[in-house]
């Protein structure tokens, strides 16, 4: 009786807490239904269902062409990420050199640099190697961040330490542990890490105007400032705008989620 | 057998290298050129004008601009840094049982992280608004919630927490899945309820993601300005002036690159020395 | 799957490096970026033998696709030159870009620049003078309202041609003014007015708020324009550089602050703080009942506002024969890429965005004056005035200001920062931390020693 109680009080507590933190979204989204003086109007709810907003943002932006380059990248520097950063933490976490403690330190000191102070020597170096306005020069400066290798390295730290003491006795080498016992186990943090590394690398906005030029390899966050006026913006194609680029973050988040719940069944420790 | 244990000792390092490749060429190497332009004045184009030693340093040191950037910078960062821990905890907790719909409320609270900042500073300026946000008129109140002195600040955290509830929320119940049933299993049978089960099972075996997030946290309250910009500009009287916002300022507005190198150092430092600690105080608390 | 995420993943990383080959010929990539000679000529002569030039602009939403607009109706007019217009960012954006991309060789051959960035492109070294081309095609310079390029002229000399030019003015809620008593179509003139009305409007109730202004270190540049008055020495640096701050000894600074002071303390004004949206908000809301805004906003203000909008001169402190306004905007740069093609072609497009159609077409669809009086003239002109009364007001502001250094405005390479010390000490007056001469003090204090500190910069 006691349990069912509990998880009535839980559902209850979700969905005040949901309808908190989804409330700016419905709000985003309702705005890009009103007509302007229905903004200005201060209402919540939008009084029909208007799509001009919409087509508005696709007019003055190619969403769709930003949506594709924005895809590319934010999934090549996943990858990128987690490889490099899995790498890395492995050799952190499981293995022992000289100078590790060291290093750790050295390359998570890199996560504490403000952007600002180097964006534009990074641009310069992209403008020396010739990369202007391609799809490396969007990537190879996110290829690798020290936030998924210090991820990854708390992640393998939580495994039990039987596991490599047992593979280590049956004469396992370290990368066929690493491939097929370390990364399996640890799904739940890299699912988790893929949403996180994909969006941020989503919402990149200065260094993607920077490094490109021609509108056809601009991302999506640039497309949102293509719809903003100099001394007076009208907000609803803005709104509309930014639900038309949620919609790829949510597929990101159905992929990722997919990751964390399979961790689930590999919850306990396996033999 | 030599050959074997050559190996041995640089395959560590092999795992590192990619890793370690574009550390160095996108951020050492840049940040070497910082460390060098603190030490000058520069052209509104960024290049050297002449090199002026610490003087850079000297006048962050004693310009009363900085002292308040560190004390708002503080303020936003343990608020921030404890609502969203806190908050995504929370959310973790009660949407990792078994009740209906918990698909659909995870997803609801990790959708905050994928609008980016500058989308939801325009949605929470509506928000906001002393006479026309929705804010104002469900709490009956005629607040200027970016215009106050006093709530400026609070106002800017409550984007940045509804921005980063998401974050925290994902890696916590990605923890929560790798904690052995087994433990909860024993610990029913002993008799734990919902909240003693957490307390003692729960947040020691999730520790190092706790510990993670309090990091990454933390550097991410000090580097945040995008908020900022949008919203408040560092206003209204300074009182949303943190420290990173004062960087982008003088790099990009005010066009003296040299100070803001010298700035960027000194945030770095800053951050080094409170990583530092909380590593030192993670061996003791860890479980 | 985690295998199947990977395949996701390395599927997306081959697509990329098919991709990679594909773009590889939209950039002159192969070449280090730091000789531009051989880069240009590659760029020059593609399509076909047509001469392409870019355009660098921070024009977005109604505006960028105005601009789209004259470049397509250039490039369709000839076929000697092809403009390839690209966004860059809002204008602090496009500066940084601009910053980088001199440092990198990677220039554009015209660019967009706010107003405030006049000196930083004159010193930069980097710019061509719109005047050193004006005799190549025999361009007649007062095509242009003198009022307009006053603002760009360094020395006596043109800098770069106007291109989005507002200025400020009143706005004011009509309805609410029928309802408090006052005439809807005498607007007041002067601040001593603004506080008499807004006054009238509270008491009896028509709006919640009379009066209303953003913290904005425009407005106060404007008020001292308004006084007859310069911002800085040497002639508003115009002369020679500006050294320090004039506003302090001539007596209009102390003067602004004093009478905002008084407006904001009475109760019948309200502070909507720095960012001009939200004033704006409050306007379209009906919540404060005048604002004064750019006159660019107008188009807006009309489809937002659920009342019938007037407009008035800007309000100023006091009556002044010198007094007038200083325009503001942004205007076209010629970028120095050392190539005579692609520089005459450049000013061949700048010349055809000052003919009166172009402008006649710029002004109607942003809201922007049209800097050719001829523009005017046009029938289609003419029919959209006639449709838009309001749209007059700004446009005789304009005609009436006088030409003179004060209403040039102050040509500064630190106004960014100059602002951004004067919404501090705004803020500090209205909420009494200073009084209005601490404020003013304290703003000319570090306003010069940012003026002293850019000067030893660019030495």
């Amino acid at each position: 009786m006691n349990n069912k109680v509990v998880k009535y009080l839980l559902y209850i507590l979700n969905i005040i807490f949901a309808i908190v933190i989804i409330s700016p979204v419905i709000y985003c989204f309702n705005v890009s239904m009103m007509t302007m003086k229905e903004v200005f109007a201060g209402g919540f709810w939008s009084r029909q269902v208007m799509l001009d907003n919409y087509k508005k943002a696709l007019q003055l932006a190619p969403f769709f062409t930003f949506i594709k380059n924005s895809l590319i990248v934010s999934c090549t520097v996943t990858f990128g990420q987690i490889v490099t950063g899995a790498l890395a933490a492995y050799a952190f976490s499981m293995m022992k050199f000289r100078g590790r403690n060291a290093l750790f330190l050295l390359m998570l000191a890199t996560m504490m640099i403000p952007s600002q102070a180097i964006i534009i020597a990074n641009y310069l170096i992209i403008c020396d190697l010739g990369l202007k306005n391609t799809y490396t020069a969007l990537i190879i400066p996110n290829a690798a961040s020290a936030f998924a290798v210090f991820n990854m390295r708390q992640a393998f730290l939580q495994l039990p330490i039987e596991i490599k003491e047992a593979a280590d006795i049956d004469g396992c080498g370290n990368f066929r542990f690493f491939y097929s016992i370390a990364l399996p186990l640890v799904k739940p943090a890299m699912g988790a890490l893929g949403i996180y590394i994909f969006l941020q690398s989503w919402n990149h906005y200065l260094w993607p105007l920077l490094v490109t030029d021609s509108v056809n390899m601009r991302t999506v966050q640039i497309g949102l400032g293509m719809l903003q006026g100099a001394e007076s913006t009208d907000f609803r194609p803005v709104m509309a705008g930014s639900m038309i680029i949620l919609i790829p973050s949510i597929l990101a988040f159905v992929l990722g989620q997919k990751q964390l719940i399979s961790g689930l069944t590999s919850g306990s420790v396996k033999g | 057998m030599r050959k074997k244990s050559l190996f041995r000792v640089i395959e560590p390092y092999l795992y590192l290298l990619p890793a370690m490749f574009f550390f160095v060429a996108f951020l050492f190497w840049p940040f070497i050129k910082t460390i060098w332009l603190s030490f000058a004045m520069t052209t509104p184009l960024g290049a050297v004008s002449s090199f002026v030693g610490l003087s850079n340093y000297i006048s962050i040191f004693t310009s009363h601009e900085f002292r308040n950037s560190l004390i708002v910078s503080f303020e936003y960062a343990v608020m921030t840094v404890v609502c969203s821990i806190v908050i995504g905890f929370i959310l973790a907790i009660i949407s990792n049982e078994d009740i209906k719909g918990k698909n659909i409320f995870r997803t609801i609270y990790a959708l905050p992280m994928a609008i980016s900042a500058a989308a939801a500073s325009v949605v929470f300026m509506f928000i906001f608004h002393s006479s026309l946000g929705i804010l104002n008129k469900v709490l009956g109140t005629h607040i200027g919630w970016l215009t106050d002195p006093k709530y400026a600040l609070g106002a800017v955290t409550i984007v940045t927490v509804w921005m980063n509830i998401g974050l925290n929320f994902i890696f916590l119940i990605a923890a929560l899945q790798s904690v052995p049933m087994d433990l909860y299993e024993s610990a029913a049978i002993e008799g734990a309820g919902f909240f003693a089960k957490h307390r003692h099972i729960t947040i020691p075996c999730i520790s190092p993601t706790l510990f993670f997030l309090l990091i990454i946290n933390v550097i991410n309250a000090l580097q945040a300005y995008a908020q900022v910009k949008m919203m408040t500009q560092g206003g209204p009287s300074g009182s949303t002036n943190v420290i990173v916002y004062q960087i982008y300022q003088e790099a990009f507005m005010n066009s003296r690159f040299g100070m803001a190198c010298a700035e960027s150092i000194v945030l770095f430092l800053i951050l080094m020395i409170l990583t530092m600690f909380q590593f030192k105080l993670e061996k003791k608390v860890t479980y | 799957m985690k295998k199947g995420k990977k395949w996701l993943a390395a599927i997306m990383a081959a697509a990329m490096a098919m991709s990679l080959t594909a773009c590889g010929g939209s950039s002159a990539s192969n070449q280090s970026a730091a000789g531009t000679a051989a880069a240009a000529d590659t760029k020059a002569t593609a399509a076909g033998g047509k001469t392409v030039i870019t355009l660098w602009h921070a024009m977005g939403g109604v505006n960028g696709e105005a601009t789209e607009a004259l470049v397509k109706a250039f490039n369709e007019s000839q076929n000697e030159i092809e403009v390839k217009s690209e966004y860059q960012g809002n204008y602090d954006d496009l500066i940084t870009k601009l910053k980088a991309a001199m440092q990198s060789g990677n220039m554009p051959d015209v660019c967009q620049m706010y107003d405030i960035g006049t000196k930083f492109m004159t010193d930069s070294g980097y710019a061509i003078p719109v005047q050193d081309m004006f005799k190549t095609t025999n361009f007649d310079p007062s095509s242009v309202m003198n009022i307009i390029t006053s603002y760009y002229t360094v020395d006596g000399k043109q800098m770069s041609m106007p291109f989005n030019v507002s200025t400020p003015m009143l706005y004011y809620n009509k309805d609410v003014f029928k309802a408090a008593g006052l005439d809807p179509d005498t607007p007041p003139k002067t601040f001593d007015e603004v506080l008499e009305y807004s006054k009238k409007i509270v008491e009896s109730k028509a709006a919640p708020v009379g009066y209303a202004q953003a913290i904005y270190g425009w407005f106060f540049e404007q008020q001292i324009a308004g006084q007859g008055k310069y911002y800085a020495n040497n002639e508003n640096g115009r002369k020679a550089p500006a050294t320090e701050v004039d506003f302090v000894n001539n007596g209009s600074g102390l003067k602004i602050f004093e009478t905002w002071k008084k407006l904001m303390d009475s109760g019948y004004a309200a502070n909507y703080g720095s960012t001009t949206a939200d004033t704006q908000t409050a306007f379209f809301s009906g919540q404060t009942a005048m604002i004064i805004e750019s006159t660019a906003i107008l188009k807006n203000a009309t489809a937002s506002s659920n009342f019938e909008i007037g407009t008035g001169y800007l309000p100023k402190i006091e009556e002044n024969a010198d007094g007038g306004v200083i325009i503001g905007g942004a205007s076209l740069w010629m970028m120095d890429n050392k190539d005579d093609a692609r520089k005459n072609a450049a000013w061949k497009f700048i010349e055809y965005s000052t003919t009166p159609d172009s402008q006649a077409n710029w002004s109607m669809s942003t809201g922007y004056f049209a800097i050719n009086p001829a523009a005017y003239e046009t029938t289609a002109m003419k029919d959209f005035i006639a449709k838009n009364p309001n749209f007059v007001t700004a446009i005789n502001q304009l005609k009436s200001s006088p030409v003179n250094g004060y209403t040039a405005g102050v040509l500064s390479g630190v106004a960014t920062e100059s602002r951004k010390i004067f919404n501090e000490a705004m803020e500090k007056t209205y909420d009494g931390t200073y009084t209005p001469q601490e404020a003013v003090n304290y703003l000319a204090e570090k306003v010069n020693a940012a003026i002293t500190n850019y000067n030893s910069s660019t030495k």
